[in-house]
């Protein structure tokens, strides 16, 4: 009972040759939650849904998208499990560097904007936007950070980043940081020349839209650890893989964005449709699913929500009218007992 | 508000795999012959069961079976006495005998034998309880349909020492994180949402119902795209009720006659402004109630969501977004503006002469309106300089209910139709110190409201359905939080006096 329409065995082409380690797999095995006292494997339904994210984060496709809804009895970690997969499914996915279109955006940015730098080496430096040139083909951005005026080539301006967060002041003297060694649980899962992107460089992986608050506190506040065999526990927090943008300390990367269910913050900074676009309740899918037609959809419905017939409803038009036959696989776990689930295709607007 | 760990949300998925359900019928032979009766004579009937001549006895006979079939009360149960009473409904079949002779034979068996029952102490799904169950240590809990015989179980309840301990739930009951050791589910399963069995919150289910009754629980797959493995399952336990007479729908909400009653319930003898229709949205409460809420455009009321975290459960919100589950806060006593007392505190001395003002203009623009015309009226307001005068806009501005015009330049405009252009400025002074001191009294309550919210147990409220909360006369007095259990899927005209004031259900 409960299991989903077809098992699809055929990896897509975005997705990246497999090295091992498989941080995925890692994560799936080896994360643990705190219950009582004590560190606690994740359950079966968890490490579903981190299979799930996973799965529709690489199995992209230009022509079709999918769409995975789920049932489940009680809203709660589903989604944040499900983003913390598919950014870790990610996080070995070169980011294009495509420094020119990056200049101009910066070039669009108003003089004495804030703006971060992370070097190659990871130290951080933060300040003021001052002025970009390309004097002699030697282009270059400048950012003053207290007293100093930063020079960085434009093959390295992909490190600069507008800082977003308005409670940030820069002091008058500021010294250059190095990036924090403590990355939490990503110290555990991804090798160091990858670690440094991941936390320094932003794209985001996934969206989710539910209720802000509980998401975020799933992010943040619940506690989890990599506990592997016969090595200490490393504890962090699912923020620490899903870098939520806001909910970074400013300097760090991001890889994620979380959304109200209820419509009020507009989608500003997303450059480009997010492979993934998870759904936590019908509110959110009701309400928004019409803002990400490019992505793939994991919707969870909890069963007990009020309009949860509604989402159920619109899900089954979709398949009965909308569904498209296709030849982009995406690899999808089953199911677990007891849950309700179905998979189909769509075509990508 | 709790946030739920991980390790709760793990004890619910478990509970989800496959729960134990079990089967209790229960036997009563006259409320069967009862039962087989008022359908018969709704057969019968067909269309003119909702005759006037009919109405209110088929309703108060179908209510009366429901009722005792999804709740352990005893036939004779005091509470569950339907609005038309015996008397009315021996004196309706004696009359109308000339007119329906076909359905008047089964109309007397049926009020005979209903007759027979309400002098009947019997409660056999009570008896079947404490025989099956017994006392309990751990946590148990019996869901009945109706919340609004929540109350009245909870009393037959503790009639049995064995059962006194256990816990009546509605259906908000079970869609919490709240888990018990065994939920017994009164009547049939086809009655309650697919949630109660496919999201369970106990591993242990008993169904108790009729024997004549289809009680069976039948799932389904919840997608189109999903395995048909249901069926299947089922198979072959379908014909374990072949012996079942009924298999009858829960009865849909009649929102016409809750709107109608509640109209009619609502009396304001000092009103003069009735006549002064709105639209509005009328919602189910949880325990048997009502109440109609405005649906013009940026109309809210005070809600406590509490999905939402703590800082944000009690809010204002849009009376549109307003959802089942979330609950709204209103005044039982006195009317149903808690706003305006709070205000005119604020407003010290100065309140009856600012609200006679306002009411001074508002009148004359009323006057003005009766003249004229609506449209009219509007045309003349764009002429003095008014930017949004519609006909929307200027119910809102005569309206009793709101304060004045947004605009300075809409309120100078009425002001020079209505023939106090020399005193606009006054006037527009009065209306900013009125809105102001309505912002404060709106505050001062959210802020009273957000402390007290935080010393509850949401979870407890949730299953209660209902909570008062006594903040100081200065801010607001007693305010009760209503669950929403449903919303009707139109809006209604309704006078502007019936609007915010909870009246009991008649349905």
């Amino acid at each position: 009972m409960g299991s989903i329409r077809s098992a699809k065995v055929q990896r897509a082409a975005t997705t990246p040759d497999a090295l091992s380690p498989d941080p995925v797999k890692d994560f799936e095995r080896f994360l643990h939650f705190c219950r009582g006292n004590r560190w606690e494997r994740l359950p079966g339904w968890a490490r579903f849904f981190i299979s799930a994210g996973a799965g529709l984060a690489t199995g992209t496709d230009d022509q079709c998208r999918t769409v995975f809804a789920i049932a489940v009895p009680a809203r709660g970690y589903g989604a944040t499990l499900s983003a913390s997969g598919a950014v870790l499914a990610r996080a070995k996915v070169p980011i294009d560097r495509d420094i020119h279109a990056h200049f101009a955006f910066l070039s669009s940015l108003p003089a004495g904007a804030l703006v971060r730098y992370i070097s190659p080496k990871g130290t951080k430096y933060v300040g003021k936007l001052e002025r970009l040139a390309i004097p002699d083909r030697n282009g270059y951005v400048a950012f003053r950070s207290g007293e100093i005026v930063h020079r960085i080539p434009v093959e390295s301006c992909c490190g600069i980043q507008p800082i977003t967060d308005e409670s940030v002041r820069v002091p008058k003297r500021w010294s250059p940081q190095p990036a924090s060694p403590d990355a939490g649980l990503v110290d555990a899962l991804l090798e160091p020349d990858v670690r440094a992107s991941f936390r320094f460089r932003s794209r985001i992986e996934c969206v989710v839209v539910g209720n802000e608050r509980a998401l975020l506190d799933e992010a943040t506040a619940a506690p989890f650890a990599i506990v592997r065999p016969g090595k200490q526990p490393l504890d962090g927090r699912l923020q620490d893989v899903l870098r939520v943008r806001r909910s970074c300390r400013y300097g760090e990367g991001y890889r994620s964005e979380v959304y109200p269910a209820s419509g009020g913050r507009s989608l500003d900074g997303l450059p480009s449709p997010p492979p993934l676009a998870i759904f936590d309740g019908s509110l959110a899918f009701l309400n928004r699913g019409s803002l990400f037609p490019s992505s793939n959809w994991l919707v969870i419905l909890d069963r007990t929500e009020p309009r949860f017939l509604d989402a159920v409803s619109e899900i089954n038009r979709l398949f009965l009218v909308e569904r498209v036959e296709s030849t982009a696989h995406v690899l999808l776990p089953e199911a677990p007992r007891g849950l309700d689930a179905t998979v189909f295709e769509l075509v990508a607007q | 508000m709790s946030e739920v760990s991980l390790s709760g949300i793990d004890a619910l998925y478990s509970l989800s795999d496959e729960p134990a359900i079990h089967y209790c019928h229960v036997e009563h032979a006259l409320f069967r012959a009862f039962c087989r009766s008022s359908r018969a004579l709704i057969r019968q009937l067909g269309d003119e069961a909702n005759d006037p001549n009919w109405i209110d006895l088929t309703r108060s006979l179908k209510r009366y079976r429901f009722v005792m079939s999804a709740a352990p009360l005893s036939f004779n149960d005091p509470g569950a006495e339907p609005r038309f009473s015996p008397v009315l409904m021996r004196s309706l079949v004696a009359r109308i005998g000339l007119v329906y002779p076909g359905a008047v034979s089964v109309a007397r068996e049926t009020v005979e034998l209903y007759m027979r029952l309400r002098q009947c102490e019997d409660n056999p799904c009570l008896d079947c309880m404490e025989t099956l169950f017994g006392q309990q240590s751990a946590p148990t809990a019996l869901l009945v349909r109706d919340s609004r015989v929540i109350q009245l179980a909870s009393s037959a309840l503790k009639t049995r020492d064995a059962l006194s301990t256990y816990e009546v739930v509605g259906l908000e009951g079970v869609r919490g994180k709240t888990t018990y050791d065994k939920l017994i589910v009164m009547g049939p399963a086809s009655w309650y949402p697919d949630y109660v069995f496919r999201a369970p919150r106990s591993g242990l289910i008993y169904i108790v119902g009729y024997r004549w009754n289809r009680i069976r629980w039948q799932p389904k797959p919840t997608f189109v795209g999903c395995d048909g493995g249901f069926e299947r399952l089922d198979e072959a336990k379908s014909d374990l009720e072949s012996d079942t007479e009924f298999d009858e729908s829960w009865p849909g909400i009649d929102w016409s006659l809750i709107a109608r009653h509640g109209i009619a319930a609502i009396s304001d003898d000092q009103d003069e402004r009735d006549h002064d229709m709105v639209s509005a949205y009328l919602f189910v409460l949880h325990g048997g109630y009502a109440v109609f809420l405005d649906a013009s455009d940026g109309s809210h009321c005070l809600a406590i969501d509490p999905r939402d975290h703590a800082e944000a459960q009690v809010k204002q919100i849009d009376t549109q977004h307003i959802e089942p589950g979330m609950f709204v806060l209103m005044r039982t006593e006195g009317g149903g503006n808690y706003i305006v007392p709070v205000a005119d505190k604020i407003l010290g001395e100065r309140a009856n002469e600012h609200r006679a003002a306002q009411e001074h203009w508002k009148l004359r623009l009323r006057n003005h309106v009766v003249r004229a015309g609506l449209l009219e009226t509007c045309l003349e307001l764009l002429d003095l300089g008014s930017l949004r005068a519609n006909e929307t806009n200027l119910r809102n501005w005569m309206s009793g209910r709101t304060i004045g015009t947004e605009r300075e330049n809409d309120f100078v405009a009425i002001m020079r139709l209505v023939g106090l252009a020399d005193e606009a400025e006054r006037y527009w002074k009065i209306t900013r110190v009125i809105k102001a001191a309505h912002l404060r009294a709106g505050k001062a309550i959210r802020r009273r409201l957000i402390e007290q919210v935080a010393n509850v147990d949401v979870a407890d409220l949730e299953r209660k359905g209902t909570f008062t909360f006594e903040l100081p006369d200065a801010e607001g007095g007693r305010l009760t939080a209503f669950r929403v259990e449903s919303r009707a899927p139109t809006t209604m005209s309704v006078p502007v006096s019936r609007l915010d004031r909870v009246f009991a259900r008649e349905d």
